[in-house]
């Protein structure tokens, strides 16, 4: 994806957001709604975060990261201001279910996204968080450093202890 | 990519997980890793057509564009917003304080009187007791000088304190105003403003008791002795000090109430002596004595006529202030009206950036502060905010 995708102005900008869109919608949703665990308020959030970067597309800078980084670190402020809200009025939230049912064939496959779900959610907050953005999100270290406002090797660091984390939650040998 | 804290089995764990995700192919004892992100990707929620629709929906509605709406980015319209109230705010307050008004170097400005200060003043010092201390060594009796103030030198760009002279003649006491100033301007305009002087203290009621102008360039000086009604002294000195720069000004008072009484008590004496002589004379049987008599009428004529004029020289100068005021030539006091045009148009330029200075120092004065506590206050929210974030982060299972 071009660094440059939402720096232009005129009639090819919408064309790059769309492009923007396309490529980042559906991994957006999916750590939105693993975070909050909810579908509607995931798309509220994921539709406000592609609302926000496109009024901000003036202020992105490429130097600073990826497009598909900014735009995760915008979801990300979103989703933690959603869970303020909802930490405010005690809203309680249950598992997510997914929207289409049945989809998984495979028996070996859906016990397996089980015992990961799981895992996962035995994990720390912030630890469920780094790995969500790292394997949903697809980032890159240092990306994942700016949006924790941490050093690239302390978000590294962070990453592998979690990721030994949900091995053993996972009950799976290193 | 910098992993100096990880171990290299993490760190060759951490780049493969890079390939992974980037669609490469890695070593066999990274496909365990490789399975785990295909699960952690599976079992996270999918959008669905339904959700995306809806996503879809909002986002077009919310890229349609608003009609009114500025195209500025926020924080640059806030920037410049911030800017121009700023300047505003700087503007008025430049406007506000005067500085326009006294930002052309050296151009005449009038300079309205003001009450001087208890000090030493040589020049007006001695102007102040001149006069008393001439009659008293005439007559033999001392001047009172009561409440004599002395003042200052007055810097030439005076600005435009009009407040009068406190009034120093309350009554029953005679006082007696002085004052000396000082004017620069160029060899060029001494005589001008030399005639102006004599113009401004005429239409005010004055006199002009002496006066030398001398032009030889460099060397030129006039000097005047003027005198004016006490009331018409502000008046007078407004009226000079716009004629051209202001290089000082003295003011004093001087209650001369005692020397008044003490030269009409005397010629009271003279008189009822007088009268006294004149009743001796008419009842004078002899000749000797009658010249003897009239002998002793001329001498006192003579003392009454001294005294009578020393009154009047003390009503005088009770009613009438004196202003001893000196021209000197001053290079640069080639203000407006003064010079050439190249003069003027540089004098205008730097009025009008000293003036742009003025106004740029109270912008920063203004801005600076202001966006100290902006930053800072901002800074805060900023940090307050994330840091609420992550607590509710941490709070979720």
């Amino acid at each position: 994806m071009s660094a440059a995708l939402l720096s232009d102005s005129g009639a090819r900008e919408a064309e790059r957001f769309e492009a923007l869109y396309r490529a980042c919608a559906a991994d957006l949703f999916a750590y939105v709604a693993s975070l909050l665990r909810d579908r509607s308020a995931a798309e509220d959030v994921t539709a406000l975060a592609f609302e926000r970067a496109y009024r901000r597309r003036g202020l992105f800078e490429a130097r600073r990261g990826s497009e598909r980084a900014w735009l995760f670190a915008i979801a990300r402020n979103a989703a933690l201001d959603e869970l303020r809200r909802r930490q405010r009025s005690s809203r309680l939230v249950g598992e997510i279910a997914d929207d289409e049912p049945g989809f998984e064939a495979d028996d070996e496959l859906a016990e397996r996204r089980l015992v990961v779900r799981r895992a996962l959610a035995t994990l720390e907050a912030r630890e469920r968080e780094v790995v969500l953005l790292k394997f949903v999100g697809r980032l890159s270290n240092s990306e994942l450093a700016r949006i924790l406002k941490c050093s690239e090797t302390a978000a590294g660091t962070r990453l592998h202890r979690a990721i030994v984390r949900l091995r053993e939650a996972c009950d799976v040998p290193q | 990519m910098s992993r100096s804290e990880l171990s290299p089995a993490a760190s060759a764990e951490l780049a493969a997980l890079d390939a992974i995700l980037a669609g490469e192919a890695v070593a066999e004892e990274h496909l365990e890793l490789a399975a785990l992100v295909d699960s952690v990707r599976a079992q996270a929620p999918a959008m669905g057509a339904a959700s995306a629709q809806r996503i879809e929906a909002r986002l077009a509605a919310a890229r349609k564009p608003r009609r009114g709406r500025i195209a500025l980015a926020r924080p640059r319209l806030a920037l410049a917003g911030g800017t121009a109230f700023a300047l505003v705010v700087a503007l008025a307050a430049v406007l506000g304080s005067g500085a326009l008004g006294g930002g052309a170097g050296n151009a005449p400005q009038p300079l309205a009187p003001r009450s001087i200060p208890a000090g030493a003043g040589p020049a007006l010092h001695s102007l102040a007791r001149k006069p008393a201390a001439a009659f008293g060594a005439a007559s033999g009796v001392t001047a009172a000088t009561g409440s004599t103030a002395v003042g200052t030198p007055v810097a030439p760009t005076g600005g435009k304190a009009t407040r009068p002279l406190p009034n120093t003649n309350p009554a029953g006491r005679l006082v007696a105003r002085n004052a000396s100033l000082t004017l620069a301007t160029t060899p060029g305009q001494m005589q001008t403003v030399a005639d102006e002087v004599v113009a401004s203290t005429v239409r005010l009621g004055g006199i002009v008791e002496s006066s030398s102008v001398d032009v030889h360039g460099m060397a030129s000086y006039a000097s005047f002795d003027l005198s004016v009604p006490s009331g018409k002294l502000p008046a007078l000195i407004g009226a000079l000090s716009s004629l051209a720069a202001v290089r000082a000004l003295d003011q004093g008072t001087s209650d001369i109430t005692n020397s008044y009484d003490a030269a009409a008590a005397t010629l009271a004496e003279e008189k009822a002596q007088h009268a006294a002589l004149v009743r001796s004379l008419a009842a004078a049987t002899t000749l000797a004595e009658q010249q003897a008599i009239e002998a002793k009428l001329r001498a006192l004529d003579t003392k009454i006529a001294a005294s009578s004029h020393r009154v009047g020289l003390l009503v005088s100068r009770g009613h009438n202030a004196l202003v001893a005021l000196a021209i000197v030539p001053a290079q640069a006091a080639a203000g407006a009206g003064a010079g050439g045009p190249v003069n003027r148009a540089l004098n205008d330029a730097l009025a009008v950036l000293d003036v742009v200075l003025a106004i740029a120092l109270v912008a920063l004065a203004i801005l600076l502060p202001t966006g100290l506590v902006v930053v800072g206050l901002w800074w805060s929210a900023v940090s307050l905010r994330q840091r609420s974030r992550e607590r509710a982060l941490a709070a979720t299972r």
